[in-house]
């Protein structure tokens, strides 16, 4: 070893070791595969299965544009100003700048950047489901920019409400990563359902804009920014309205549920036999819970988060396209089993009539809008006994109590 | 001594060359790029509101009506149907072991393509008789059914219009669920009884067509196609259409789609034993039709 290279050498580790990389800049994702899913739709080829018209650098900066315009950035996050939509009855910007930004404090104290400090890790700062951790879990991370959520009180279609998204926060969901926010300040629970709503707001806008690119002519533009135009002006005003509405709208569609009767022993027997004969019958809930109801009857099947890019019916090569996107590898979608007594939804006797009434939202669960609210609470008493059932202990499944196989 | 210290500088090499190539980690490929200036000035002209010409435009009034109609056919060979993978109920859905094949392209002998959708896109006032033939009233609420009978739903794409009645069937003896991705147009997923039927309300139209699926079995699939007015069109088995009472005098804009072929801009347009090449705009075929002109649509779309 020379000399004359021994110092620069040392020199030149030290700097890079002590120098480090930095924290990477919070930024939003673009929504590739929505994009690319929508340059699809405009043609694609038959031998590579590629859009034959991909959007423009222009066409993309433009989308972006638009975006942080509406939205803001994760630091200083905005809300669109329209004129006639009253977005502050759905979110509160200054509820919301509480959980943006970088985690830190106040002057007085009071904690700031709450999103990054307590849900990034695995949902992103875009709110795509795509965090650092989330790759670890199963299920995956909740991706809200569709504007889909699973477990509330709305038909499917419909977007959650207020209390709907608070609820999860507060409770958690049982059997899956995401843990309950119980202990924190009513406040700052509050803070974090604005923003995830502002999130899912974001993503939802982002699609639309999206769409509109699909139906510009060659020559034309989403917007052009030194001198917009009143009809575009317009057009993208009429778009983030509609995503407004429905979340303006969402508690209005609640769906009301009739008291659960009150039943004697003899009666709620009855009843779940009754819940029993739905199950194998008009409900067909066997048909994916299984016949022993331990979720193993359809598990092949994917969810919508998924289907929306790959297809109803995906192929191998969308998903190895989902995953080049920057995606988490698709996992089955497995019917819950039933004889766990664990319900993501939440466990009160309301949460899983919803569940049957309504169905799950970018699941293969349908609704029972036909059943009769008492034929639905016979299911539901049906469900609430599996786990209580002898074939349900766990102690049963245990190697010593299995008959040896031949 | 000096094998010591060239131990040591060879090993601050090696960790120096570890240090540097294995780098820091690349910002993100697909964060947004926005240009401050740009979303700034869109933000400011944004809030200020509805501007004074926004107001809406003089609205030109049709001079009459005309017909639209035409044929759809593929230039070159259609791709082999494939068999779908019948998992469950095989001794409904695929009676005596049949052959299901799948319905996202399907072409006669002659060519003509099945289920391409040729619907206006532009926005016309939907209670005006001067937009809206009265011929139309006499379907506009009737009532129309969506059918699945062997695990295949009977029309592959449905067309109505939103103020139609929608029921959706189950002719099958086993249970099925409806599951309707509206785009635009109301979502459900319902639970289908053996031979049971219920309504469907699509709420909105949608700007364009959408997949109903079966949880049940995931092979089902079919499209949906919900317009606010009457002027759609989907293609026979022949490939043949037609649209009638079309305003005429006004400038019209029609989509044209097929499951397969998505969005048809690229065309070979048949006309008097002539071929045209034709490229339509993304936002659609561009058409003003004369009083009592018939229009033919005879077009050749070419295999990508």
């Amino acid at each position: 070893m020379n000399e004359r290279w021994f110092l620069p050498m040392a020199a030149l580790l030290a700097a890079v070791t002590f120098g480090g990389c930095g924290a990477p800049v919070a930024e939003f994702r673009r929504y590739e595969t929505y994009a690319r899913k929508q340059e699809k739709e405009l043609g694609v080829d038959s031998k590579t299965m590629q859009p034959i018209y991909p959007f423009s650098r222009q066409y993309r900066q433009d989308v972006d544009d638009v975006l942080v315009a509406l939205y803001g950035t994760p630091d200083e996050p905005a809300l669109p100003q329209l004129t006639d939509v009253d977005l502050s009855q759905v979110i509160d910007i200054n509820l919301l700048r509480l959980s943006a930004g970088p985690v830190g404090s106040d002057e007085t104290g009071r904690p700031t950047g709450l999103y990054r400090e307590h849900c990034a890790h695995c949902h992103g700062v875009t709110g795509d489901g795509n965090g650092p951790t989330a790759i670890f879990l199963n299920p995956y991370p909740r991706d809200y920019r569709p504007g889909r959520f699973k477990f509330k009180s709305t038909p499917i279609g419909q977007r959650p409400t207020h209390d709907d998204l608070k609820t999860i926060l507060i409770e958690g969901i049982p059997g899956t990563a995401m843990p309950s926010f119980r202990l924190l300040p009513e406040q700052e629970i509050e803070s974090l359902v604005h923003y995830v709503k502002y999130l899912s707001f974001r993503g939802e806008t982002e699609q639309r804009l999206y769409m509109k690119l699909t139906e510009l002519d060659e020559n034309d533009r989403l917007i052009t920014p030194g001198e917009p135009t009143p009809e575009k002006l317009e057009e993208i005003r009429g778009l983030v309205s509609e995503v407004a509405s429905g979340w303006l709208g969402a508690a209005e569609t609640v769906t009301e549920i009739e008291k659960r009767p009150e039943m004697t022993p003899e009666q709620l027997a009855a009843s779940r036999t009754n819940g029993r004969k739905l199950f194998y019958g008009a409900g067909n809930c066997f048909s994916c819970h299984g016949p022993s109801a331990l979720g193993d009857g359809q598990t092949t099947d994917y969810d919508e988060w998924v289907k929306d890019f790959a297809g109803k019916t995906p192929k191998p090569e969308d998903f190895v396209e989902w995953v080049e996107l920057g995606m988490l590898p698709p996992r089955n979608i497995r019917p819950r089993n039933l004889r766990q007594g664990i319900y993501r939804g939440g466990m009160r006797p309301i949460d899983i009539y919803w569940r049957v009434r309504n169905g799950i939202e970018g699941t293969p669960m349908p609704g029972n809008d036909k059943l009769p609210p008492e034929q639905i609470w016979d299911l539901v008493n049906y469900v609430e006994s599996l786990p209580y059932e002898s074939i349900s202990d766990p102690r049963q499944a245990e190697p010593e109590n299995q008959r040896e196989r031949m | 001594m000096s094998a010591v210290r060239d131990r040591i500088g060879r090993s601050l090499v090696g960790l120096a060359a570890v240090a540097l190539f294995s780098g820091c980690p690349r910002n993100q490929v697909s964060a947004l790029r926005a240009t401050p200036d740009n979303a700034v000035a869109i933000r400011k002209a944004l809030g200020e509101g509805k501007s004074a010409t926004a107001a809406p435009a003089e609205v030109a009034q049709p001079t009459g009506w005309g017909t639209i109609r035409g044929q759809f056919t593929l230039g070159g060979t259609p791709p082999a149907r494939l068999p779908l993978s019948i998992t469950k109920d095989q001794q409904i859905c695929a009676p005596g072991g049949r052959q299901v094949l799948s319905e996202e392209l399907v072409v006669d002998q002659s060519g003509g393509i099945k289920d391409v959708a040729i619907y206006l896109t532009t926005k016309i006032p939907l209670d005006d008789p001067a937009f809206i033939h009265p011929d139309y009233d006499a379907t506009k609420t009737a009532q129309l059914v969506f059918d699945q009978k062997e695990c295949i739903f009977l029309t592959h794409l449905f067309a109505a219009r939103t103020t139609n009645a929608i029921v959706l069937k189950n002719s099958d003896p086993i249970g099925h669920n409806t599951n309707i991705d509206g785009k635009g147009s109301a979502k459900i997923n319902v639970n289908m009884a053996a031979n049971d039927s219920t309504g469907y309300v699509p709420g909105k139209e949608s700007p364009e067509p959408f997949d109903v699926n079966c949880s049940v079995h995931p092979w089902m699939a079919a499209k949906m196609l919900i317009r606010d007015t009457p002027y759609f069109a989907v293609t026979q088995p022949d490939g043949t259409f037609e649209i009638k009472n079309v305003p005429a005098g006004i400038p019209l804009a029609f989509k044209v789609w097929q499951e397969k072929l998505k969005f048809i801009t690229t065309v070979k347009r048949q006309s008097g034993g002539q071929s045209t090449d034709e490229k339509w705009p993304r936002s659609g075929y561009k058409v003003t039709l004369q009083p009592d002109e018939v229009h033919e649509m005879n077009i050749v779309i070419p295999v990508q």
